[in-house]
């Protein structure tokens, strides 16, 4: 039985102008409703003018290598068949037989060089090519076959092997979308010559949040983790070595990159070059991936990639990124693992959650089991750090729903680091684009924020340029 | 169960050799609910493997294998569970949830080995906070439990759920 502990508030936003004025007051001196974490008529707007119009990750080439490989995936909450065809492309193809609309895939991965709807047996390639429609000269003499295919996603590109689609036909390249976060992901998802592998099947979950409150997560603040995980940490998830506790060796950096965001937790140049430090530089992955750095990195992005204990990356609107030092027994070192996440908005306030692990190619299968150990200990379904995110962000989800939340206009605080308490500084040695600064920013937050009123009160403009 | 205690003809488990059996995971789910870890952990082999993979929908007869799970813990990653667990700040279990083990359709492997297959299903009942609703999640368990000569152990447990997307947003317990 699906669990509803929170109520959603039918809201219409009969004075949508007064309603984003209100938003944007709030906004400028860094607070957020909190009503706009659990209103079903706001997340209506959202899916139609955030999640149809942006980029979204779709799934990585190495889930799908031989041809006839396929995976259901989703943009938004649309169903998209994710393939690799008969002639090795990459496929994005709408889940809906141009007949009468029943899904022609049913089940959620498998290798076939066709599908074959179980209404009528029209039967597509897997290009999405119509083949087949039985007794055609006699029902659709006339039928084209050409102009009755499955439809392709809109927008399909690709990024280091990581596929977004688009339901926007006139979405900006990818390229352009992530703008100057290139420069961080050459660093997180294209490290080494052989690229980053999918392990296994992403974990799927439904959890009782909204989505913006998981994608803020993923995207920055240090300032939690202290309070939220301090069971993990004294349990033993992240060893000495790594620091996350001591806390002496390293700070955080937050950057913030054309509307997107990340959070580093680098080590001291004097810890950095230790001897102490060599089996935890580059988020401890092993010499076999140390030694095959792309070679298109540039010595700045590599040094960065040395001192990194733990990155985290949020990509507007859905996905994050956690390159992270970590290990399942404290009494053995830490290694370096890639999850990617997924955040698909069921509702006002629910939230599919896909995880998947990365890791380089260079890799072994030994150093694959371990890291399957390690990130389902962390995050993931049971993960010990993950759990109790939920446990805290299921409160937000439950008080913005809340009639007092709307007449009080009640405000979140995000002004952590704000430009009006000039405590921070811009980083101006930080060698990579964007804005840096170092310690606790509640920036990350406040620029998903901005995001998401630009697309939502400007439907025709580039919101992240 | 240990070789010496196998008296029946095609290694049969014995009423006795089941009741015993049964007593097991009945006792295993008490401490469970009662949130014992320390004595759960008590209950484990030291080279135990405990998995609980994906499940991903694909067509008929397909064999599901995946290398990711919800689970995929040893002895020393179950311990730092239990111990983050017992702290006071673990937050999705302080307050504790109210959970509760049903263990049923039990049966046991061929005896006379070292470690004997057992098959069970599992279903854990969990209720939260003030809310009226609660969650249901159903699983078959493959185990291996183990004779030590001082009491049994569970040297091997893969817990196959049957649920493809979770509606649970974290486990918190042991299935």
């Amino acid at each position: 039985m699906a669990v509803e502990p929170v109520s959603t508030t039918v809201s219409s936003l009969s004075d949508e102008e007064s309603f984003f004025a209100d938003v944007r007051e709030g906004l400028d001196q860094g607070l957020v409703p909190s009503r706009l974490l659990n209103d079903r008529a706001v997340h209506e707007m959202e899916m139609e003018r955030i999640f149809a119009k942006t980029w979204s990750f779709v799934g990585h080439v190495t889930e799908i290598p031989d041809r006839g490989d396929y995976t259901l995936r989703y943009i938004g909450n649309d169903p998209f068949i994710f393939a690799r065809d008969e002639n090795g492309q990459i496929q994005v193809l709408f889940n809906s037989c141009r007949h009468r609309g029943t899904n022609v895939c049913r089940t959620e991965k498998g290798n076939s060089s066709h599908f074959r709807c179980p209404y009528h047996g029209w039967t597509y390639q897997n290009t999405g090519k119509l083949v087949g429609v039985p007794r055609k000269d006699e029902c659709f003499a006339d039928l084209d076959p050409d102009e009755w295919g499955l439809k392709s996603a809109p927008r399909v590109d690709e990024y280091a092997g990581f596929v977004f689609a688009s339901l926007n036909p006139d979405i900006e390249s990818l390229e352009e979308y992530l703008g100057d976060l290139t420069w961080h992901l050459d660093i997180l998802l294209d490290l080494t010559e052989g690229g980053m592998e999918a392990v296994g099947d992403p974990v799927r979950r439904r959890i009782d949040v909204n989505w913006k409150t998981v994608l803020e997560a993923n995207s920055g603040d240090a300032y939690h983790t202290a309070s939220t995980h301090q069971s993990a940490f004294e349990a033993g998830i992240a060893n000495e070595g790594s620091t996350q506790v001591t806390g002496r060796i390293n700070y955080s950096e937050s950057v913030y990159a054309d509307g997107h965001s990340l959070m580093y937790r680098m080590y001291t140049d004097e810890f950095a070059d230790s001897p102490d430090a060599d089996d935890v530089v580059y988020w401890a992955y092993p010499a076999e991936v140390k030694n095959r750095l792309n070679e298109t990195l540039t010595e700045g992005q590599k040094e960065v990639a040395r001192k990194s204990n733990i990155t985290a990356s949020g990509i507007f609107p859905s996905m994050g990124i956690a390159h992270t030092a970590t290990s399942a027994d404290p009494n053995e070192p830490d290694i370096g693992v890639l999850q990617i996440r997924k955040i698909r908005p069921i509702s006002a306030n629910e939230t599919e959650e896909w995880d998947w692990l990365f890791v380089p190619a260079e890799t072994s299968s030994e150093y694959k089991q371990k890291a399957s150990n390690a990130t389902s200990v962390r995050a993931g379904t049971s993960g010990v750090i993950s759990q109790d995110d939920i446990a805290v962000w299921r409160g937000i989800t439950k008080s913005a729903a809340s009639d007092f939340a709307r007449t009080d206009n009640y405000m979140l605080n995000y002004q952590m680091g704000i430009e009006a308490q000039p405590d921070l500084e811009t980083d101006d040695e930080w060698p990579g684009p964007g804005e840096a600064y170092q310690g606790y920013h509640d920036g990350h937050g406040r620029r998903i924020y901005e995001n998401w009123y630009r697309y939502m009160t400007e439907a025709s403009a580039s919101p992240l340029s | 169960m240990t070789k010496t205690d196998s008296t029946n003809a095609g290694g049969l488990p014995s009423v006795e050799q089941q009741l015993a059996v049964r007593n097991f995971l009945y006792h295993e789910a008490e401490l469970l609910d009662n949130w014992e870890l320390d004595e759960w952990l008590q209950l484990l082999t030291e080279d135990i493997t405990y998995t609980m993979p994906v499940r991903i929908t694909q067509a008929k007869n397909t064999v599901e294998r995946t290398p990711t799970g919800h689970f995929n813990d040893d002895l020393a990653s179950l311990s730092l569970r239990v111990r983050r667990l017992e702290h006071e700040y673990a937050w999705t279990e302080n307050p504790p949830s109210r959970i509760r083990h049903f263990v049923s359709n039990v049966q046991i492997g061929e005896v006379g080995r070292d470690d004997v297959p057992v098959r069970s299903n599992v279903m854990l009942f969990r209720n939260r906070e003030d809310l009226p609703e609660y969650d249901v999640i159903s699983g078959e368990r493959n185990d291996l439990i183990r004779d030590t000569g001082e009491g049994f152990k569970l040297a091997k447990r893969e817990v196959l759920l049957d649920h493809a997307v979770l509606d649970v947003d974290y486990i918190s317990t042991f299935l």
